[in-house]
């Protein structure tokens, strides 16, 4: 294949990538700010109240399974 | 130790440990700048191969395995000498909008011995009315309606449990829709007595503009596949939500959903296997469900995904270690640790090694061959498995496009939602807005 249509190609692939990682990001931090908007809200949830943020190394022991 | 505190001196260590011995190679070797570019290409190239190589090695396991698993399924037996009872359950918060679709199509269920049970968690729109109302048009006998405050979906599916009659229990999300016969041809895999669970085959039902297209192809290539894999051993990793087959007395046994994860399907399903039961996929037993039309949504979705399958996994991780009594359901486990965080993670580090690649130049032809190469692995999978599972003849058009686009941004949600879990970052429940499409 000729060289500058690998460069081309590469570019394409590269731009691409880019843009998705950039648009995830983005994605992510419009999440956090409508996530910490809503703190105070009463929120009705179907998982339940039970269900909130479980740490993963620092756990404290509680409920069943743990 | 206060644990933030802790959270943080973990994190600073993690880091300057690699900073330490990132400066101690080059500092040792007193590289110049010919040589470090020379080892940057040659480290860059290795680690693409190691990541190539690994996705080849897994997906031609995927495929052998799961034609295997169509061979069996082909010469098993699938008559029902008897019909055993089953109830329907289905959690149902707000979904005024696709109620009486999920309600219709369970009714329209060609199965003889089958009850119906709806749970209302405490719905804040007209959910409870509009299934109320079907009792009179399929009558209180086949048609149960219950309500609950809002509890949460695995409370409401435990409360409908509760009241079941039947032997077999199938657990159906009120935003799908079953096919006619689908508990017809999932029965018959509990003709073994060492079946737990039966997971079903979900499909996208709202193929409307490209991101669902890609979902529809992802629950083909990247979903469905890997469970007629794992079929082979009996151990499905993951008994999905909008329609899930279970052992009335196996859900006794083990005690029904739990409300500590945000993928109680995944734990439950991890519970069934780790206490000893197979659990077989059934790919006739098709349930369509909604996916989410935009990207927003689509993170929701897989952020609490990410985050429900890392708890489940952190839950059982005690299991990890533990190859007895049931190897298999250990290498399933290890399996499911993979395919959920070691590859996204693999994925993420191939990209920035790409990126990095490209911009230092030197590397184009191998980043155009490498995506060849994995557009037309991602093209020849989804083929196969368009062929496998007679789906839709055009998904793997957009084979490319999923590599290029939906896999790098479902991957680094997947790692936005470890990164908040570890850190212990509170959420809700992220309930997708229904659209009705189902």
């Amino acid at each position: 294949m000729d060289i500058e249509l690998y460069a081309l190609l590469s570019t394409v692939i590269l731009v691409s990538t880019i843009i998705t990682l950039v648009f995830a990001l983005f994605s992510y931090l419009a999440f956090r700010y409508r996530q910490s908007g809503r703190r105070s809200a009463a929120v009705e949830t179907m998982a339940g109240p039970a269900e909130v943020a479980r740490p993963m190394f620092f756990r404290r022991h509680e409920g069943a399974g743990y | 130790m206060n644990r933030r505190i802790a959270q943080l001196l973990f994190s600073v260590l993690a880091i300057g440990l690699v900073v330490v011995a990132v400066l101690l190679l080059f500092g040792s070797f007193r590289l110049t700048r010919l040589e470090l570019t020379d080892i940057f290409l040659f480290s860059s190239t290795m680690v693409l191969f190691v990541f190539l190589l690994t996705l080849v090695l897994r997906y031609l396991a995927l495929l052998v395995l799961a034609f295997l698993q169509h061979l069996r399924y082909a010469n098993r037996s699938k008559e029902l000498t008897e019909y055993p009872s089953v109830t329907v359950v289905v959690p149902a918060y707000n979904e005024e909008r696709v109620i009486e679709a999920c309600i219709r199509s369970v009714m329209e269920l060609d199965y003889p011995n089958l009850e119906t049970i709806v749970v209302d968690d405490g719905s804040s729109d007209h959910t409870y009315y509009v299934a109320s109302k079907l009792i009179e048009r399929y009558g209180s006998d086949r048609l149960r309606v219950l309500t609950q405050p809002n509890s949460g979906k695995a409370t409401a599916l435990n409360h409908g449990i509760s009241h079941a009659r039947g032997e077999i229990l199938l657990c159906v999300d009120a935003d799908s829709r079953l096919e006619p016969d689908a508990v017809l041809k999932a029965i018959p895999n509990f003709n073994d007595p060492t079946i737990g669970a039966v997971a079903g085959n979900v499909r996208v039902a709202n193929r409307r503009n490209l991101l669902t297209r890609l979902q529809a192809l992802e629950y083909i290539e990247g979903l469905n596949l890997v469970r007629a894999a794992q079929a082979v051993v009996g151990r499905v990793a993951v008994v999905p939500g909008p329609v899930g087959f279970f052992r009335k007395t196996v859900m006794d046994e083990i005690g029904g959903y739990t409300t500590d994860t945000y993928a109680e399907d995944c734990e439950l399903t991890l519970r069934i296997m780790l206490s000893g039961w197979k659990i077989q996929y059934e790919p006739q037993a098709i349930a369509w469900t909604e996916a989410p039309e935009d990207a927003r949504a689509l993170f929701q979705q897989r952020y609490r995904w990410g985050r429900g399958i890392l708890q489940a996994i952190n839950k059982h991780r005690g299991q990890l270690l533990r190859p007895a009594p049931d190897p298999l359901s250990w290498a399933m486990l290890w399996m499911l640790a993979f395919e959920s965080v070691a590859l996204p993670a693999m994925d993420i580090i191939g990209m920035l090694v790409f990126i990095f690649a490209g911009i230092t130049g030197g590397l184009s032809p191998l980043i155009v061959l490498w995506w060849v190469q994995l557009a037309i692995l991602d093209t020849v999978i989804a083929m196969y498995c368009v062929v496998l599972d007679r789906e839709d003849v055009t998904l793997p058009v957009y084979a490319v496009l999923y590599r290029l686009y939906f896999v790098p941004f479902v991957d680094l949600m997947r790692f936005f939602a470890w990164l908040d879990e570890l850190f212990e970052i509170r959420m809700g429940w992220l309930r997708l807005e229904r659209l009705g499409r189902i």
